[in-house]
């Protein structure tokens, strides 16, 4: 099982893998797009808007790079690459310390950065130009008493131009092949062949990608957990807050639905599977089918039209129509009022997620329920069930242990990929009932092509998926040990 | 002597009753089954006869002055924002919505439990290789999928249909692409557990081939789950292609479909409710049918119910 899973370990990352490069491709090969809006309104000529502040828009949002480069930059983000790596002086070398990997730049002659502080060791030579043999970039702490403190003004080539704090006027500062560099985050020598050589890829004269030297970022990627930062929905904030905003209220209502509907429905489909034909089984039948049968957005909005809007005319306690928590005092006649719920208390909680919840647990309730009540009656009339029955055990023995065990795998196939709605939310019911949670973020943000947002649901959906798969595979064996995977 | 042998040829020559004969048998005892496949059947009926029997064109009778009516003699549904027949409309759209939902979950379920099945039988790279590409394209998401899709197939006529049938089939084509993987997992985690059954061992003992041993043995064995996901598949796609022709993919108004009329009434519904009731009502009695008829079958085919 251990080789299995560890198989199972590396397919899943590569699934993964897949399924965001084939997301991110989607997203750009749809139409639309995050400038659509702005496309539209440059073809009117009352509008403002010019071909140059679209180039300048998707400049900005890195929209004019190749779709590959993008999706790189996305996984691993776009801190390590650009001006200042591509500035490293001849013969630079880095490391990244937090990913781990070694570049190693062509001598080119992009160079420092401006108004960088910079520690020079070295001597003026015969030409009476100033040889550096150790140039280290933004350094903290005091200098060693060998070392002069400069500015960078501006590179050419291996020449540094500097002038000193404070005084006037600059000196130029000579590097060779033989001048040790500390850059920020990078290691000064490298052991031949440990090293990845990117000259190639991001040599502003030769690279490939040269002509994108100036894509340097503060993105980190987002296996460094940088998830970036929204477009449109909340412009400029990072999307690890918008999505921790409504986390908390999405899992609350899926976890309490998804509990709620597997603690009714397993009894249900059991109980109408062992009673077949009865009163009771006709009963619970018809019930889970109106659950099933009704499309959601009816269901909802039929309960807003009756618990809502009906119970307020005929003045009986009404519900609220939508929302996480209130946002104004509850008023007259509302059960909230009633209940003198105070704002944003757990009363006030758990009456608003009273309707989103029965809404999504009828629906679920209903096809689990089905599905136990046919797989129960498929194994009840089985020979080891009669065995079971013959030896003697007690009923709820044979039912719980013996029958209720081997009917649960299409149940577990279905009920795994609640995981992935745990985190996804369930966008229908959220939408109806003004549920401030991540279904409705998630489609919001497709629907407006707020990519890094969308991406970041997708991700997290994706390897939920791929976990759920593992999951229900694991459960499989346990509720069937003849079930082998290696 | 001569007696006794005619006899005995009479024994043997009774034809053992067909397995259809048996299904159907049982079937008919599920009375509330029965009601409910003659439902559908009407449904289906009214559906095909809806040039014969609607009052109105669903689209071009218009009656401006009449718009949002209540239910009348003259509209027995009542009308629609523009003045249209909604029992016309509802009609008409009967004949896409039922062949959506019937199409796609057939070609779903066969599909999705043929897979499904050689996945669970085979194991190993096999199964391993069709489980990811499920879960490749489950985790695909829809939205961006279908309106990916829409801009590539907008436009495109299948020659010989008028274009609401041309989309109808679009829409069966990329609903069927993107939903066999629901059956495909459920089929696989019974076959999974099948095959180490004994009656599988013997049958492998005996030489049956493979693919006899799946198409006889491991299908038939994991219809229970899959029947059941059919008949809430049934409902759902009628839902799924309002969603799809929402987002400007597939059937577009002016033509009607259960799905679309109950989107579009929606918004109207604190103004007139009565009229987003009339095609949640006709997809909520299509899909309790779909449910009780799924039971029956369900009960029918049990080759252990000895009735």
């Amino acid at each position: 099982m251990t080789a299995y899973l560890i198989r199972r370990f590396f397919q899943m990352i590569l699934v993964v893998l897949l399924a965001t490069m084939a997301i991110y491709a989607l997203l750009n090969v749809a139409p639309g797009g995050p400038l659509s809006g702005l496309r539209t309104a440059s073809a009117d000529r009352r509008q403002r808007v010019t071909e140059a502040d679209i180039a300048r828009l998707e400049a900005y949002l890195g929209i004019d790079k190749p779709l590959a480069l993008r999706y790189i930059t996305w996984m691993i983000g776009d801190d390590w690459l650009g001006a200042d790596w591509m500035s490293l002086a001849p013969r630079g070398y880095a490391v990244n310390e937090e990913t781990h990997v070694r570049f190693w730049v062509e001598p080119n002659a992009a160079l420092l950065r401006p108004t960088y502080p910079l520690w020079v060791r070295g001597a003026t030579n015969a030409e009476g130009v100033f040889q550096a043999t150790y140039v280290e970039a933004k350094p903290t702490g005091t200098p060693p008493s060998d070392v002069q403190v400069f500015r960078v003004v501006r590179v050419r080539g291996a020449d540094i131009e500097v002038e000193r704090v404070g005084a006037a006027g600059t000196l130029v500062v000579h590097t060779t092949a033989d001048t040790e560099f500390v850059i920020p985050g990078a290691s000064p020598r490298p052991e031949d062949g440990a090293w990845l050589n990117v000259g190639w890829l991001f040599n502003p004269y030769k690279g490939i990608l040269g002509r994108y030297a100036g894509f340097h970022g503060t993105n980190r990627g987002v296996v460094r957990l940088d998830w970036g930062v929204s477009w449109k929905l909340a412009n400029g904030q990072p999307v690890i807050m918008l999505v921790k905003s409504r986390l908390g209220n999405t899992v609350l209502l899926m976890t309490l639905a998804t509990v709620v509907s597997l603690v009714v429905a397993l009894p249900i489909g059991i109980l109408s599977a062992v009673k077949q034909y009865s009163v009771l089984d006709y009963i619970v039948t018809t019930f889970t089918f109106f659950g099933s049968s009704m499309p959601v957005f009816w269901f909802g909005l039929m309960m807003i039209l009756l618990f809502s809007y009906k119970f307020r005319e005929w003045g009986l306690p009404y519900m609220p129509s939508g929302g996480v928590v209130m946002v104004r005092p509850a008023p007259e006649g509302q059960l909230l009022a009633l209940l003198n719920a105070a704002p944003g208390g757990w009363v006030d909680r758990a009456v608003h997620l009273l309707m989103p919840m029965m809404v999504l647990s009828l629906l679920y309730m209903a096809g689990w329920s089905r599905f136990t009540r046919s797989s129960m009656l498929e194994v009840l009339r089985q020979d080891y069930v009669r065995t079971a029955r013959a030896k003697g055990l007690r009923e709820r023995v044979v039912l719980f242990k013996h029958a209720l065990r081997n009917a649960l795998i299409p149940l577990i196939t279905i009920v795994v990929f609640q995981l992935p709605s745990i985190f996804g939310g369930a966008t229908i019911t959220e939408t109806v009932f003004s549920y401030h949670g991540i279904g409705r973020l998630y489609y919001e943000a497709l629907v407006q092509s707020d990519w890094p947002v969308a991406m970041t649901l997708l991700l997290i959906t994706a390897v939920l998926v791929v976990v759920a798969t593992l999951l229900g595979d694991i459960l499989y064996t346990l509720v069937d040990p003849r079930i082998r995977f290696d | 002597m001569a007696v006794a042998e005619l006899e005995f040829e009479g024994t043997l020559s009774a034809k053992p009753e067909s397995q259809f004969s048996i299904v159907w048998r049982r079937f008919r005892r599920h009375k509330l089954a029965l009601i409910c496949g003659g439902m559908i059947l009407l449904l289906i009926i009214l559906s095909a006869l809806a040039p014969v029997i609607a009052p109105y064109d669903p689209v071009r009778d218009q009656e401006i002055t009449n718009r949002n009516a209540r239910p009348s003699l003259q509209h027995l549904m009542g009308t629609d924002e523009i003045g249209r027949d909604v029992l016309s409309r509802l009609l008409y759209a009967g004949r896409i919505s039922l062949t959506v939902s019937f199409v796609v979950t057939f070609l779903t379920e066969i599909f999705g439990a043929f897979i499904g099945a050689i996945s669970g039988y085979y194991g190993g790279w096999v199964d391993n290789l069709i489980q990811r590409t499920t879960e490749f394209l489950i985790t695909l998401p829809l939205l961006p999928l279908l309106l990916a899709f829409s801009a590539i197939l907008r436009g495109v006529r299948i020659p010989g249909l008028a274009e609401e049938w041309s989309s109808t089939v679009i829409v069966i084509f990329v609903l069927t692409a993107f939903g066999w993987m629901g059956p495909c997992r459920l089929a696989r985690g019974m076959v999974l557990s099948l095959r180490e059954r004994e009656f599988a061992e013997a049958s492998r003992a005996l030489g049956m081939s493979d693919l006899g041993i799946i198409v006889r043995h491991m299908l038939p064995n994991s219809l229970p789950p899959l029947i059941v996901d059919a008949t809430l598949g049934l409902g759902g796609y009628i839902i799924l292609e309002s969603a799809l022709s929402f987002l400007g993919f597939g059937i577009q108004p002016p033509v009607a479909t259960w799905g679309n009329m109950l989107a579009d009434y929606q918004r109207d519904m604190w103004l007139q409710p009565l009229k987003v009731f009339f095609p949640g009502l006709a997809i909520f009695v299509a899909s309790l049918s779909f449910n009780y008829v799924g039971d029956g079958l369900r009960d029918a085919i049990d080759p252990r119910l000895k009735l």
